[in-house]
């Protein structure tokens, strides 16, 4: 048998309050493609971070080891130097310089005095990517290869380095199916080499086609290791799933949807031709109806959303309509002033000025409802904003403080908060419940319950199946910018969406 | 149109240096057309290349701190700085070399200080030498008494006022021939070869028909050659490119961002201390109150040369030309007698010209959520 070429054991690591990684154990032998595969936020990438020196020792607990000695990277230079070598979910290549030197990075070749020898510089830089079978001309500045091109330059950099142990952090996001295909193979070459390799990806597809084991993770927790021809996809999928709180959510009772508050038929909302755009999607949403859309990363979720609030333009042909009303071509604020709200996914980022006092945040889109000829009117919103304390159960010591004070769980009532001054008719939320502990997610789903009884509709965004499932009336699952399947009643439970998500269910 | 500007933006810049260079070529047709020839008489010429040299130092030093995302803009006083004490040494009747080396020790030590700051106490470099700016220009008056520091020998003013004699002229621009010619054979570019071997000849028939090559443009062309040599050759000009291009993949290569930086500034301060001396050999003293605005002139220049703002793009080559189109133009209304204050104007209007042309060439962002 061959040897662990890596291993890491009992690897613990937390960020802030929040611990990513519990105990996680890992071996990855030469000559042996390992698939480590979970749902968003179970703990992949900073495992795989940990091993490649982004996450430096001294941040976690527990020991990574190369060839069975143990080593303590400061930084992913020297897991470079010991033969580690990471191929990130962000790309990390120097825009302007070109494809040889991006391969070289700090590994020049020197002449006499120091003096970089460019001459041996092609010859290595040909060398490296000869051995992956890229055709790439050496000269092209790096921003101007496509996705697919950059990560093969990333990998040969690594190969250069002679890594080898190597990490790929979900790297078919943002390639297309011919890219995909040509990374297996290059994959496949790397096995035969000898060198031992981990693929972080969601796609079952893809880890039963190039992976030896199969490694699978559920809350910073290593649940389940595999031989691949030994399991199913579908207790792939059941590991992944494992079991969730029920109580969360409130009893959906009886919804009746009402008209059609939102109608979209959209047709590729992306120029750039990229992978991850949307391609093709339509569908209505109702009054008083709760609307799942789930998909995993690079799914178009996102993307969706954007084009929705006119962060991003729909090819023409395309419609948007808000209770009857065209926005096709508005510009978001006519899109909030048709009965468009949206809260989204990194709250800190897009929802809150965090500086700001909770007053302050939560009149931010309203304040003119209480001016009177653009002078405040303060009495008034010192009233809305007490109100909504109570109504959403914020709890802060005074409606002055600032937000960056608040919980994560109660930031997000002020962005709820945010919007729901507007009053919107239908309501965009993406990812609500991301970074909340469980206390916070079940208020905030009580909230959203109620709004629903009021006649708002909800489009609710997220990559969770729990949520998507026992929350919403209906299902959308995306794959790769398309609507995959459309679930609903008994057809939509969890391992159906899990299913469609990763592309294996026949429309 | 947006293709052309894009197009400008690719191959690492080289195309913009000689689009720059055809633009100087037009530039100085215009002037001469304007100025029935006074424009382009060697003498004139010669004036400019002085003028030009000193920003030509500075833009060395400027150049690379641009291309690794900082900026300086503490040089107008601490030019100034440094040429006082090059004068007081002058005065105190140091010799040429003592004079020269303790001056660069001087641009050194302010370089050594504004990069700490930058470096190890990661305030940004923005506001280090914008307070550099003020406290520079006051010592400087502080030291002076607001009067002007003289005289300086007559050996010392030869810096910026000599030549080399037309033999060793000759000599050198052979040799930039020959080197010329070595470049574009190795680039297998015949356009590239053409147009600097003619800008080279323009520079011959102005050298050569008046006096030979300033001394002061030769000592500028040491440090750009210098300059280019680390830039390109060496493994510390590479990371000089990542750190700007792309702060996160310099970490990843494990890069010290902070060494860097300080490094640069210790490098632009050794352009203090020349540009100083030269500055005050041209002036023949040293007024407290020169080179106010001097950064941005050299800042303009660098990016009309193709140095970006944003960081990560730019070359030596570029800046040079910029400086010398800047200089083209000042000097040109200077001979058409263009009110001082229209010229104001002037130098504003080509600084946001210059950085929406960068704006223009940048390639579009990843639209990738």
């Amino acid at each position: 048998m061959a040897e662990a070429l890596v291993k890491a054991a009992k690897v613990w690591v937390a960020f802030g309050g929040i611990i990513a990684l519990k105990g996680v154990d890992l071996e990855v032998r030469a000559g042996e493609v390992v698939g480590l595969i979970g749902a968003n936020g179970a703990g992949k990438s900073t495992l795989m971070k940990v091993l490649a020196g982004a996450i430096p020792h001294g941040s976690y607990d527990g020991t990574v080891f190369r060839r069975d000695k143990a080593v303590a990277f400061c930084n992913p230079r020297d897991a470079e130097a010991s033969g580690i070598g990471l191929v990130p979910q962000e790309i990390v290549g120097v825009p302007h310089l070109s494809v040889m030197e991006n391969i070289l990075l700090e590994r020049y070749p020197r002449k006499l005095g120091g003096w970089i020898d460019w001459a041996r510089a092609r010859e290595e830089a040909a060398a490296a990517l000869k051995a992956i079978g890229a055709a790439i001309p050496m000269d092209t500045p790096f921003d101007q290869l496509s996705a697919a091109a950059q990560q093969m330059v990333l990998l040969a950099r690594l190969i250069h380095g002679s890594a080898e142990v190597l990490l790929f952090d979900e790297p078919t996001s943002s390639l297309a199916p011919p890219e995909v295909a040509r990374l297996m193979e290059v994959i496949r070459d790397m096995r035969a080499a000898g060198k031992a390799v981990i693929l972080v990806t969601h796609r079952l597809a893809e880890i039963f086609d190039v992976c030896d084991r199969i490694q699978v993770f559920r809350d910073g927790q290593s649940v389940a290791i595999f031989d691949r021809d030994d399991v199913t996809m579908d207790e792939v999928v059941a590991a992944m799933l494992g079991r969730e709180l029920a109580s969360i959510f409130p009893a959906k009772g009886n919804r009746k949807p009402g008209r059609p508050m939102l109608e979209v038929r959209c047709a590729a909302g992306n120029s750039s031709g990229a992978a991850t755009a949307v391609q093709d999607v339509s569908f209505t949403l109702h009054m008083g109806e709760v609307l799942g859309v789930f998909g995993l990363v690079g799914a178009g979720r996102t993307e969706l959303l954007e084009m929705l609030f006119g962060i991003r333009t729909c090819l023409p042909g395309s419609k948007i309509e808000v209770d009857g009303v065209d926005i096709s071509r508005a510009s978001t604020r006519d899109r909030v002033v048709a009965g468009l709200g949206l809260i989204t996914e990194d709250r800190k980022r897009n929802g809150l000025v965090l500086e700001m006092s909770v007053h302050g945040n939560l009149l931010m889109a309203s304040i003119n409802r209480f001016a009177w000829g653009g002078l405040r009117n303060k009495p008034r919103e010192r009233e809305t904003v007490l109100d909504f304390i109570e109504k959403l159960n914020i709890r802060t010591a005074t409606p002055e403080l600032p937000v960056r004070n608040l919980s994560g769980g109660n930031q997000q009532k002020v962005v709820f908060g945010k919007w729901l001054s507007n009053r919107p008719k239908v309501l965009l939320l993406d990812e609500p419940t991301r970074g909340i502990d469980v206390g916070a997610k079940a208020e905030l789903f009580r909230i959203l319950s109620d709004l629903t009884s009021e006649g708002m509709a909800i489009l609710l965004i997220s990559s969770e199946t729990a949520e998507i499932a026992s929350f919403c009336d209906r299902a959308l699952v995306m794959y790769r910018g398309r609507i995959a399947r459309e679930l609903t009643g008994q057809n939509m439970n969890e391992a159906s969406l899990l299913t469609a998500a990763t592309g294996l269910a026949a429309s | 149109m947006k293709q052309f500007f894009r197009k400008l933006g690719r191959d690492g810049g080289a195309l913009r240096g000689q689009v720059m260079l055809v633009v100087l070529g037009l530039i100085w047709i215009g002037f001469a057309i304007l100025t029935d020839g006074l424009f382009i008489s060697p003498r004139n010429l010669s004036a400019l290349a002085i003028q030009g040299a000193i920003k030509g130092v500075l833009a060395v030093g400027m150049t690379l701190l641009l291309i690794s995302g900082e900026i300086d803009l503490s040089i107008g006083a601490t030019v100034a700085l440094v040429g006082i004490v090059a004068a007081e040494l002058q005065v105190a009747n140091f010799d040429v070399l003592h004079t020269l080396v303790l001056a660069l020790c001087a641009g050194m030590m302010v370089g050594l200080v504004q990069g700490s700051l930058v470096a190890f106490a990661a305030i940004p470099a923005f506001i280090v030498t914008l307070g550099g700016m003020l406290i520079w220009r006051g010592a400087g008056f502080v030291m002076t008494g607001s009067e002007s520091i003289g005289p300086i020998s007559e050996e010392f003013s030869m810096i910026s006022s000599s030549y080399l004699p037309i033999y060793s002229s000759l000599v050198l621009l052979g040799i930039a021939a020959l080197f010329i010619f070595y470049r574009s054979v190795r680039k297998r570019s015949v356009g590239f070869g053409l147009l600097w071997l003619v800008a080279l000849a323009v520079v011959a028939w102005a050298s050569l028909s008046y006096r030979g090559i300033p001394t002061a443009v030769l000592i500028m062309t040491v440090c750009a050659v210098g300059g280019i040599m680390l830039l390109e050759n060496t493994v510390f000009g590479r990371r000089v490119y990542v750190v700007g291009g792309n702060p996160e993949a310099a970490m990843y290569a494990g890069i010290s961002r902070r060494e860097l930086r300080f490094f640069l500034f210790l490098i632009m301060g050794a352009g203090y201390g020349l540009a100083g001396a030269m500055t005050t050999a041209r002036l023949g003293g040293a007024p407290p109150n020169v080179g106010i605005g001097l950064e941005l002139d050299v800042i303009s220049a660098c990016i009309i040369g193709g140095v970006s703002l944003f960081g990560g793009r730019g070359s030596i080559q570029g800046a040079i030309i910029g400086v010398f189109l800047f200089e083209s133009l000042t000097n040109g209304m200077a001979l058409l007698n263009l009110n001082v204050n229209f010229q104001l104007i002037v130098r504003g209007l080509v600084l946001i010209a210059a950085v929406w042309l960068d704006v223009l060439t940048q390639k579009q962002g990843d639209a990738r959520a």
